[in-house]
């Protein structure tokens, strides 16, 4: 019932409401990808950035490619939306520390370049963050495979 | 093999059918539904039902969503979509889950198109019907009487009943006698949408007044501003939301969610509920000032087994409806039918009755009568002395009377010259017979 639910909040951009459905979804199968992809998303939005960062964390290390391959049209991703917004956000609150990772994390569902380019930002800012310091080298070695084929 | 099958049968009703998988992409998609939407299968399969349908109901009160919320199928709701000429429809809706074990995998949602279902070839004003409610008995003509008088008003009304008496129904006639009825008027259904929602669906909200908030958005309460605004299910609104509805009724003020600007709208209210109020008032679930407040003109609908000379009527109305919307010609009863129908106690009511006669006529492919072997025998097992029976009766004589009056009246369209003609009676004979029935005041 939980992810199916979660997905139809997800859709209709209910991001507290799937949080919740997404969180018992994933307690009752925690591997299931599906979810925590959608499921950081949702943390982004309800400000729950450490969250957001370990399950982000925890997907790519597994396998980049379940955000990269996203498909802003055929899978109904928000993150464009999201990206315009956060950015205007950004603008506003001059570089948060909170905002640069938000927008690494949901760039990297459009553009991993970009993605990787928030997170440097953001390391700047608070460079004893040694989760982010993981995230950007997984990033950056992505990044470097992309250039080499 | 079998999925061949399955889609010949699917594709031979006239009922719009389309499945989702979890994700609410599109997995099935029948002939009807290409008909009523204008999208062809091939299009939609595996897009997302909502960038289809867009309707407000798919980010407001998704049908399969309210469905894994409350684990209740939902029957009859009504809602608007979009079709591929961009064009909005009224369609009423049923929605339920697809299985695997425990896990749903998916929903199946069936719809019919409002405007075909409710045959335009049956003439809603004519003597026999009220603003599209069908019934002729002593109770249901108060109500009529009752509407007509309060054309003028603006006063809030609670209109009571069990499920499927037609509140909504009710709600719209006093909707159109009113003056208001150039004005907007919305339909909220307050128990399908989470309670944290409820209050900004009614009220609105501000941007970032919470977390999915990232836009103004105005609430019904706003958008039905001179207009009328029906609140189905009021008793299941919660406590809090309760306080606000309660001074929008004694102030005409409310707020947007997140925002201190007092706003004013001027809306009429009409409300129902069909659960019982005096338990709702003991528990504390519904709040004793906002019931005194709603009440002002209170309206029960009596449950069908209390009018059963409404029966026929409804009866001949609904397969008019079905040999309209099945291009099926039948358009009478086989005798008996109507014994059966008459001595059955419609826990569903109205509703329950509609769906036997649908039932039974979905089942007769031949002829043009509806036959008493085709009615749900688990509902109505026939029997072979239901005559005797009815004629033992002092009541049910009385009954029979009233079905003999009303079928000829309805056969001659409450013409009373002409029915008295067919029943061999002078004018004031049936005039009299009327009025000692309760068919006339």
């Amino acid at each position: 019932m939980n992810e199916m639910l979660g997905n139809q909040y997800f859709l209709a951009r209910k991001y507290s409401l799937a949080n919740e459905e997404f969180e018992k979804a994933l307690t009752a199968n925690p591997d299931n990808f599906s979810v925590k992809k959608k499921l950081v998303v949702c943390y982004t939005q309800i400000g729950k950035m450490v969250k957001a960062k370990e399950l982000f964390f925890d997907i790519i290390r597994n396998n980049i490619n379940i955000i990269i391959d996203t498909d802003p049209l055929v899978d109904d991703c928000p993150c464009p939306d999201l990206i315009a917004r956060l950015e205007n956000d950004l603008h506003v609150n001059e570089g948060s520390y909170e905002y640069l990772v938000a927008l690494g994390i949901i760039w990297l569902y459009c553009d991993a370049g970009n993605s990787l380019q928030y997170f440097i930002e953001a390391r700047k800012l608070n460079p004893n963050d040694s989760l982010l310091e993981q995230i950007v080298n997984v990033l950056f070695l992505h990044q470097k495979s992309i250039n080499k084929n | 093999m079998k999925e061949l099958l399955r889609d010949k049968i699917l594709d031979s009703i006239p009922d719009g059918v389309f499945a989702i998988d979890k994700d609410f992409k599109i997995s099935f998609f029948n002939s009807a539904a290409e008909e009523i939407t204008g999208f062809k299968r091939k299009d939609v399969i595996g897009k997302y039902c909502k960038h289809i349908f867009r309707s407000e109901s798919c980010f407001s009160d998704c049908p399969i969503a309210t469905v894994l919320r409350t684990k209740e199928n939902i029957f009859d709701q009504e809602s608007r979509i979009c079709t591929a000429s961009d064009d909005m429809k009224s369609i009423r809706i049923n929605a339920s889950l697809i299985f695997d074990g425990n896990s749903p995998i998916g929903g199946i949602v069936t719809f019919r198109d409002l405007n075909k279902f409710n045959c335009p070839s049956i003439n809603y004003h004519s003597d026999s019907h009220f603003h599209g409610i069908i019934g002729h008995s002593k109770q249901m003509k108060d109500i009529y009487d009752l509407i007509t008088e309060i054309a003028e008003s603006n006063a809030p009304v609670l209109i009571t009943g069990e499920s499927g008496t037609g509140k909504e129904l009710i709600a719209n006639a006093i909707q159109k006698t009113s003056n208001r009825n150039k004005n907007p008027y919305i339909k909220i259904n307050c128990s399908v949408l989470p309670a944290n929602l409820l209050a900004s669906e009614l009220f609105g909200h501000v941007k970032g007044s919470f977390t999915d908030a990232v836009k103004d958005r105005p609430g019904r309460f706003e958008l039905a501003d001179k207009g009328t605004i029906f609140l189905d299910e009021v008793a299941e609104m919660p406590l809090q939301t309760q306080i606000h509805l309660l001074r929008i009724l004694q102030e005409g003020t409310f707020e947007r969610v997140g925002e201190s600007i007092t706003r004013s709208s001027d809306v009429r209210v009409i409300a129902a509920t069909n659960i019982d109020i005096d338990e709702a008032l003991e528990s504390g679930k519904f709040r004793e000032d906002l019931f005194y407040r709603l009440n002002v003109i209170p309206i029960e609908i009596p449950p069908l087994r209390q009018r059963k000379e409404d029966i026929i009527p409804l009866s001949n109305h609904f397969l008019k409806k079905f040999s309209n919307y099945y291009k099926k010609e039948i358009l009478e009863f086989e005798s008996g039918v109507f014994d059966l129908l008459l001595n059955y106690n419609y826990p569903g009511n109205i509703r329950e009755l509609e769906n036997i006669l649908e039932y039974a006529f979905v089942r007769t492919t031949q002829g043009k009568k509806i036959e008493v072997n085709k009615l749900p025998k688990n509902k109505m097992p026939p029997t072979n002395n239901m005559q005797d029976e009815l004629q033992n009766s002092k009541n049910n004589l009385e009954l029979k009377d009233k079905i003999e009056l009303v079928t000829s009246l309805e056969k001659n369209h409450w013409n009373k010259n002409k029915t008295a003609e067919e029943l061999q009676i002078s004018r004031t004979t049936l005039w009299r017979k009327m009025k000692l029935l309760g068919l006339i005041n």
